[in-house]
C-alpha cells in the first residue's frame, strides 16, 4: 500500500516503457475493512492505518485493473 | 517513496515468507465458484491478491504466461487451466516459502504446464520475447523500482504481447507515517 502510486504515475511508466493501448478497466476503493480478510497485518496495525489516515484527511486507496499492449511489430 | 534506508525487498521477502494461511476469505471475495472448484484448499488459502486480473487477460489455448509474484499460485494455476496444455503459466516470486507452497501444490494438482520460479520482477529470469502475457496481482506496488518492473515486463512480452494488472493506486500523498511503516510497505 505504501508503495501505491497515482493512477497516472503507473500509465506513465508503462508508457515510457513501451506499452500501448493502455486502459484503465476497473476502479473501486479499497476499504480498509477489506484488508482484514489478509494474514499479512495485524489488527493493531490496521486499526492503527486507519487512525492515521482520518486524522490526517489521507487520501483513498483505490483497486484498478489495468491492461496494456506490446506493439505488433510490422 | 521508500524511506532510502528501507530495504523494500527484505520487508517483502520477510512478510510473505512468514504468512500463515487462516482461511480461504480473500481467494473466496476475488473468484468465482467455477475457479474456486478448481483450486485446492491450500492454494486458495494463500491467495493474496487483489483483484481478479485474469478477468481481463483473454487468455487463448496455447498462450505463455508470466505471473509476476505468483505467491501460493491461484493466478498461476488458473492461467495454466485457461491456456490448455499446449500453453504454459509461469509463476515469479521473491519468496522461496512461497515458491516451495506453489511447487508442491502443482504437483499434487498434476498441473504439468505449470511451473514456478524463484526470482525478482525487476530482473525476469528469462529471454525476452517469450511469454504472450504478463500477469500480475497486487504485487507492482510492493517495488520501490517500479520503472524498472515494467521495462522487463515489455522486454520479456512478444511483439503484440499484453500486461494485465491489478494494483492499489492513491491519487494523492499517504501521511509519512505510512511511509516510513515498513508493515504499510508488505501488502
Amino acid at each position: 500500500m505504501a508503495g501505491a502510486l497515482a493512477e497516472q504515475a503507473l500509465e506513465e511508466h508503462m508508457r515510457c516503457s513501451g506499452f500501448v493501448e493502455i486502459e484503465m478497466l476497473e476502479q473501486s476503493k479499497l476499504e480498509i475493512e477489506r484488508l482484514r480478510y489478509y494474514p499479512l497485518f495485524t489488527v493493531e496495525f490496521l486499526n492503527w492505518m486507519e487512525t492515521v489516515m482520518e486524522r490526517e484527511g489521507s487520501p483513498p486507496i483505490y483497486r484498478v485493473h489495468i491492461r496494456g499492449r506490446k506493439p505488433q511489430v510490422d | 517513496m521508500a524511506d532510502p534506508s528501507m530495504d523494500v525487498q527484505r520487508i517483502v521477502r520477510e512478510t510473505y515468507g512468514a504468512v500463515v494461511p487462516e482461511n480461504s476469505n480473500v481467494a473466496e471475495a476475488l473468484y468465482d465458484s467455477r475457479d474456486l472448484e478448481y483450486l485446492p484448499m491450500d492454494v486458495r488459502m494463500l491467495a493474496l491478491g487483489l483483484g481478479n486480473p485474469l478477468r481481463y487477460a483473454e487468455l487463448r489455448e496455447g498462450e505463455v504466461v508470466l505471473d509476476l509474484g505468483s505467491g501460493g499460485g491461484i493466478d498461476t494455476f488458473l492461467a495454466g487451466r485457461d491456456v490448455g496444455p499446449s500453453g504454459e503459466a509461469i509463476g515469479l516470486d521473491l519468496t522461496e516459502t512461497m515458491i516451495n507452497h506453489a511447487s508442491r501444490s502443482a504437483e499434487a494438482m498434476g498441473a504439468a504446464n505449470v511451473r514456478f520460479e524463484p526470482g525478482a520482477m525487476e530482473d525476469i529470469p528469462l529471454p525476452g520475447e517469450s511469454v504472450d502475457v504478463v500477469i500480475s496481482n497486487g504485487v507492482i506496488n510492493l517495488s520501490d523500482q517500479k520503472q524498472q518492473v515494467f521495462n522487463e515486463a515489455y522486454r520479456v512480452l512478444k511483439p503484440g504481447g499484453r500486461l494485465v494488472f491489478a494494483d492499489s493506486v492513491v491519487n494523492g500523498t499517504l501521511p509519512e507515517e505510512i511511509l516510513s511503516s515498513e508493515a504499510a510497505w508488505a501488502g
